[in-house]
């Protein structure tokens, strides 16, 4: 009695689960709403890290992504040093301008300046940091609504803090969103004094844009004139030696087939004659290339990875390097937006690897593309690297001679409409191989880049 | 044979000397040249005043000329040497050249010459470098006044 009980108990409860199961497949349900194929609802659990990566979590990579500067730039006398990211140098100068910013103590009111008082705010013993995009100041600085009084909402580009003892200091900035700019009275207790020594002591010369008169039109010759704060460095510039190793297909890869909810084992698979291993579920394929590059395409929202209705870049951000974090812990690199352009149905971002001290570009095609559509990644393309700094120096050419390659280019009298927003020493990787060279951003958001 | 080397050694080294400052030795005031070779942005004026112990004098010079730094040593504009070397820039595809010079106090007279091909264009500027102990001295007398109200 007691065994028949138990097996009609234990065939009800299998004939139960069959339906169940087969009315998911047939509704495209998931089949187990709590396991790995439910994507949408525990991407922070799937994509856990099991070793050390090199930022502690994925709050501060995302603030790296956000805050972190093109460059730091100190005037002391007639001297003016500008510390790119890719530069030696960088992180301790950038270490020095966050003590100076997070020291700050408010002497007086925000008021409101004019364009010549903001502009020679550079001009003058000062500490400037100048962003890749508009930021919001007060999440960069980190101080409370009464810290700014009437600026609460500004965004800036750049800022600028006196540093000089024999008189008061401003911490000056322009809102973007207004066009406005202002200053403040504050008071720093960084001692500055090894960064003046620094200052005193470099061969640099360099001046912004506006200083040497680059930012406006002198002549009737065609040039591309340089936005107001963009430095004109003179001589070469040192770069931190960075090594780009590519990730092959291995058991790594797991992550992959988790986050995009393939089941290696049961998906329809083949490899091509390129030797590409397509694995393909009912509405989406995932590609695994033999050079260890990987692409994922949904066929339909539902089967695409959903970013539940938050801010759709940070969503994306975070999701491509928790992922990227899964695949290469030990990489000094992360992914952020290089470019966010609209395609037919929704948006294409694409990225580049950012590391503490410095940007990889990929010149011939972005190292990773993702599609968003309605709310859901419907496409994603990735060439994956591991980033390290080899602990060596390399050299390029300043500013002046990046700036004539320009002129030499086909592209140039396009070109000559525009202004010239930043020009940033970088690493640019092209026919596979690792390369200095300067990417210069124009003042319709297009990127060039060019080893001189 | 080792005579023949050696001067053979010295006229490379003669032309090689040359090669690196070929403009005229001094260039009297009132001297122009052709117009069009040269446009100085900054110092955006011929006569201005700084604090600052050196200047980036800069502007937009003939694709591949050269560019040339000159003072003015009372009688004619002579080359101005720093570090031992006398001043001068090769310009590029741009244009675009930019030269620190270093300043003495008081007046500074500068000329700039820009050779292309044979043909050249010099312009002219002053730059007052002011002494830092008068800007301390007007800063001081700020504060006294700004004390006052």
């Amino acid at each position: 009695m007691k065994k028949e009980f138990f097996k009609t108990v234990v065939l009800t409860f299998l004939v139960i689960s069959s339906l169940v199961l087969s009315a998911n497949i047939w509704y495209e349900k998931e089949l187990w709403s709590m396991d790995y194929s439910s994507f949408v609802y525990s991407l922070k659990n799937i994509l856990r890290r099991d070793s050390v990566s090199n930022f502690s979590d994925i709050d501060e990579l995302m603030r790296l992504c956000k805050f972190s500067p093109e460059f730091v730039s100190f005037t002391y006398g007639s001297k003016k040093m500008v510390l790119y990211d890719a530069s030696p140098g960088f992180s301790e100068a950038y270490q020095t301008a966050s003590e100076i910013l997070a020291s700050l103590e408010k002497e007086g009111g925000m008021v409101s300046i004019t364009d010549e008082e903001y502009l020679n705010a550079y001009k003058t013993n000062s500490m400037m940091l100048k962003f890749p995009s508009d930021i919001s100041l007060q999440e960069l600085m980190n101080r409370d609504d009464a810290f700014f009084d009437l600026t609460k909402e500004a965004k800036v580009s750049a800022l600028v803090v006196g540093i000089d003892d024999s008189q008061t200091n401003y911490l000056s900035f322009r809102d973007t969103a207004t066009g406005h700019a202002y200053r403040m009275p504050v008071k720093s207790s960084v001692n500055i004094e090894g960064i003046r020594q620094k200052i005193e002591a470099s061969n640099q010369n360099a001046s912004f844009a506006f200083e040497l008169n680059f930012d406006r039109k002198q002549d009737d010759a065609e040039r591309i004139l340089f936005q107001r704060l963009v430095p004109i460095t003179l001589g070469d510039h040192s770069l931190r030696d960075i090594e780009l190793k590519p990730i092959t297909y291995s058991s790594q890869y797991d992550s992959i087939f988790k986050t995009f909810r393939i089941v290696k084992n049961s998906a329809r698979t083949y490899r091509d004659k390129e030797n590409t291993i397509h694995f393909i579920e009912n509405r989406s394929t995932l590609k695994i290339f033999e050079s260890g590059a990987f692409s994922f395409e949904a066929d339909e929202k539902e089967s695409g990875i959903q970013l539940n209705g938050r801010a759709e870049e940070d969503a994306v951000v975070e999701f491509v390097n928790l992922l990227y974090q899964n695949l290469a812990p030990e990489s000094e690199a992360f992914l952020a937006v290089s470019s966010k352009q609209a395609t037919g149905a929704g948006t294409c971002y694409e990225f580049e690897y950012r590391t503490k001290n410095g940007v990889i570009h990929g010149k011939d095609q972005p190292f990773l593309s993702v599609t968003v559509e309605d709310g859901a990644i419907m496409k994603f393309a990735q060439q994956l690297y591991s980033v390290a700094f080899t602990g060596g120096t390399e050299t390029i050419t300043g500013v002046i001679e990046a700036y004539d390659f320009l002129y030499n280019q086909p592209d140039f009298p396009e070109k000559s409409k525009l202004s010239i927003q930043s020009m940033q020493p970088c690493h640019i990787l092209t026919e596979g191989v690792l390369k200095c060279g300067w990417a210069c951003k124009f003042s319709d958001g297009s990127l060039s880049y060019f080893i001189p | 044979m080792k005579w023949k080397i050696l001067c053979l050694v010295s006229v490379l080294i003669c032309m090689f000397t040359v090669g690196s400052f070929a403009a005229p030795a001094s260039v009297t005031s009132g001297d122009y040249g052709s117009v069009g070779y040269i446009t100085v942005t900054n110092p955006d004026k011929n006569y201005s005043t700084t604090y600052s112990k050196s200047v980036t004098v800069s502007g937009y010079a003939a694709s591949g000329a050269t560019v040339y730094v000159y003072v003015f040593d009372g009688e004619s504009y002579k080359p101005y040497y720093q570090d031992g070397n006398p001043l001068s820039v090769s310009v590029g595809a741009s244009g675009m050249f930019a030269i620190p010079v270093n300043l003495s106090s008081g007046k500074n007279l500068f000329l700039l010459r820009a050779e292309s091909g044979g043909a050249y264009q010099n312009t002219t500027f002053e730059v007052n470098l002011l002494s830092s102990s008068m800007f301390s001295l007007i800063d001081r007398l700020k504060s006294l006044t700004f004390g006052w109200k």
